[in-house]
C-alpha cells in the first residue's frame, strides 16, 4: 500500500522545489532561449520573405532582360536588311552610271577618231592634189618633149596614183 | 526478530544490487573462494525479492549506499517532524537503520505503518496506540534526489540560458546549447504549439518546458545506478501527484470563460442531457479531476514498473543463487544482457513519459482556452 500512497513531506518539498524550478527557470532560462528562438524565427521569416522578394524582382529582370534583347535583335535584323537593301542599290546604280559612263566615253572616242580621220582624209586629199598637180607638170614637162611616151606615162601614172 | 532479519537481508542485498553495474567481474572472481572458505553456519532467511524491489520503489528515510560486512554506508537525512505542536529536527541517523527509536519516535514495521515514522511506546517497537495527528516533513530519499535534480537542471538551464542571453537575440546556438535547443523546439512544437491556440500559448511555454526537463533529469537520474541517482523520483506517488497538481491549478487559474462554458453548458449538447438532471455537467466536472489524476497514475505506473523490472532483473541471479551459488553465476551474464536491454528502454521511457506528461499538460491547457470563436 505504502507504494500509492502519497507522502505529505515528499509532497510539500516537491511542490516547494518545483516552484523554485519554474520560477527560476522562467526568469534565466526559457525567458532568453524563447526570446532568442522567437527573434531567429521572425529573422528567418523577414529573410524568406526578402529572398522571395528578390526573386520575383529578378524574374521581372530577367523577363525585361529577355525582353530587351528580342527588342535589339529584332532592330539589328531591321538594320542589316536595310543596309543589305540599300547596298544593292547603290550598286545597281553604279553599275548603270557606269554603263552611261562607258557609253559616253566610247562615243567621245569614236567622234574624235572620226574628226582625226576626217582631217587625216582631208589633209591626205589636198597632198594627192598637190602631188598630181606635180605629176601633171611633169607630165606635162615629158609631153612636151615625146609625145606618145609622154601619154603613156600620164595614163600609167593616173591609174597608178588615182584607181578610180 | 524475523521482522528484523528481514530487513538486514534486504539491506544486505541492497548493498550487492549497489555495486552490482562496477563490481560483477571481481564477484565471479572473489565470491566462489569466500564461499569455500567461510562455513555455512549463520542461519540464512530465505531471500525475498518482493521485498527487496518493493523496499527499493519507495521512499525512505535514510540513504543507504552499501552495507560493508556489518557496518552501513548511509547518507542520513533530516527528519522535520511536527507533533503535538511540537517541532522535531534530528537526523535520520538516530533510527540506527530502524533498529532504535529517538524522542518516542520509530520506523513502523507492520501494515500500513510500513516504513513510516509513527509514534512508539517506551520499548521502542510498539506503535503508540494514542498517538496524535504526526506531520512529517522529513526531506526523505525520493526528496533529497528531486532536490538534486531540481538543482542540476537550474544549473544546466541557467547556463544555457546565460549562453543565450550572451549571444543576444536571435543568435545561433552551439554545441549543448544548440542540442537543448532542438528539444525545446521539438517539444514546443509537438505539444504547446499543436494543442493550445496560438493567441495564449505563450503563457503556458515556461511551465511545460520546466515540466518536460524536470521530469526528464528526475527520470535520467533514477537510472544512475549510484549516489545520487539511482532513486525512484517520477516513480513516485507523491512526485507525481505534485507535477498532476500544479497542472490542474494552471488549468483552473489560466482557464478563460469557455472553458467553464464548456463545462457548465456544453455546446452542441441537447438540453434533456443538462437538465432537470444535470447529467453532462457533471461528468464534464468529474473529467476535470479526473485529467490530473490519469497524469498522475501514468507517470507512476511508469516509472515504477520500469524501476521494479530493472530490480526484477538483478533479483533473478539472487533467487537462482538461492538454489545454487553456481545457477547464480551462470544466469548473471544473462541478465547483464537483459539489464543493458532494460536501460537503454528505460532511457527511451525517460524521454517519452516526460514528453507524454507535457504533451497532455498542454492539451488541457488547449481545453482551457478555446479560441473565442470556438
Amino acid at each position: 500500500m505504502e507504494l500509492v500512497t502519497p507522502g505529505l513531506g515528499l509532497i510539500f518539498w516537491k511542490t516547494v522545489a518545483f516552484a523554485f524550478v519554474l520560477i527560476i527557470l522562467k526568469k534565466y532560462a526559457w525567458k532568453p532561449i524563447l526570446k532568442s528562438i522567437a527573434e531567429r524565427e521572425r529573422e528567418i521569416a523577414d529573410a524568406r520573405q526578402k529572398a522571395q522578394q528578390i526573386d520575383l524582382e529578378l524574374s521581372n529582370l530577367e523577363d525585361l532582360k529577355a525582353r530587351k534583347i528580342a527588342e535589339v535583335e529584332l532592330l539589328c535584323n531591321q538594320i542589316v536588311a536595310k543596309a543589305k537593301t540599300e547596298a544593292q542599290e547603290i550598286i545597281e546604280n553604279e553599275k548603270i552610271r557606269s554603263i552611261e559612263d562607258a557609253a559616253i566615253i566610247l562615243a567621245n572616242a569614236k567622234r574624235s577618231v572620226d574628226e582625226m580621220k576626217n582631217a587625216a582624209l582631208q589633209q591626205m586629199k589636198g597632198q594627192v592634189a598637190a602631188l598630181s598637180l606635180e605629176m601633171a607638170e611633169k607630165l606635162l614637162y615629158e609631153e612636151l618633149k615625146d609625145k606618145e611616151n609622154s601619154n603613156k606615162l600620164v595614163n600609167h601614172l593616173l591609174d597608178k596614183a588615182i584607181p578610180n | 526478530m524475523h521482522e528484523v532479519g528481514a530487513t538486514y537481508k534486504v539491506v544486505k542485498f541492497c548493498s550487492v544490487q549497489k555495486f552490482f553495474f562496477s563490481a560483477l567481474l571481481l564477484l565471479c572472481i572473489v565470491a566462489p573462494a569466500n564461499s569455500n572458505n567461510a562455513p555455512e553456519d549463520t542461519i540464512r532467511e530465505p531471500f525475498n525479492a518482493g521485498d527487496l524491489i518493493i523496499g527499493k520503489a519507495i521512499d525512505n528515510f535514510e540513504w543507504d549506499i552499501a552495507k560493508v560486512g556489518d557496518s552501513y554506508i548511509a547518507l542520513p537525512l533530516p527528519i522535520i517532524l511536527i507533533y503535538d505542536g511540537r517541532f522535531y529536527f534530528f537526523l535520520s541517523s538516530r533510527f540506527e537503520h530502524g533498529k532504535a527509536s529517538y524522542k518516542g519516535f520509530g520506523i513502523g514495521k507492520t501494515g500500513s505503518q510500513r516504513n513510516r515514522i509513527i509514534r512508539v511506546l517506551d520499548d521502542g517497537v510498539t506503535p503508540d496506540p494514542n498517538a496524535g495527528r504526526l506531520w512529517n516533513f522529513s526531506i526523505s530519499k525520493a526528496a533529497f534526489s528531486g532536490l538534486v535534480s531540481a538543482l542540476l537542471l537550474c544549473l544546466v538551464f541557467v547556463w544555457v540560458g546565460k549562453q543565450y542571453t550572451k549571444m543576444g537575440p536571435g543568435g545561433t546556438p552551439k554545441g549543448f546549447c544548440a542540442l537543448v535547443e532542438i528539444i525545446i523546439i521539438f517539444v514546443l512544437k509537438s505539444t504547446a504549439f499543436s494543442s493550445i491556440s496560438h493567441k495564449y500559448v505563450h503563457r503556458f511555454l515556461p511551465y511545460l518546458l520546466s515540466l518536460f526537463f524536470f521530469i526528464f533529469f528526475s527520470n535520467i537520474l533514477s537510472l544512475v545506478p549510484f549516489f545520487p541517482g539511482g532513486v525512484n523520483i517520477t516513480g513516485n506517488i507523491s512526485v507525481t501527484f505534485v507535477l498532476a497538481m500544479f497542472t490542474f491549478f494552471t488549468t483552473q487559474f489560466l482557464a478563460n470563460k469557455g472553458y467553464w462554458k464548456h463545462i457548465f453548458n456544453t455546446p452542441g449538447v441537447p438540453v434533456f442531457l443538462k437538465f432537470p438532471i444535470p447529467l453532462m455537467p457533471i461528468i464534464e466536472l468529474v473529467g476535470v479531476f479526473i485529467k490530473p489524476f490519469v497524469l498522475m497514475i501514468r507517470l507512476f505506473a511508469n516509472m515504477t514498473a520500469g524501476f521494479m523490472s530493472i530490480l526484477g532483473f538483478v533479483c533473478l541471479i539472487f533467487v537462482l543463487g538461492e538454489f545454487s551459488t553456481f545457477a547464480g553465476f551462470l544466469v548473471s551474464p544473462l541478465v547483464v544482457f537483459f539489464l543493458i536491454f532494460m536501460n537503454f528502454l528505460k532511457i527511451l521511457v525517460a524521454f517519452l513519459q516526460a514528453y507524454v506528461f507535457t504533451l497532455f499538460s498542454a492539451m488541457f491547457f488547449g481545453m482551457a482556452v478555446p479560441d473565442d470563436h470556438h
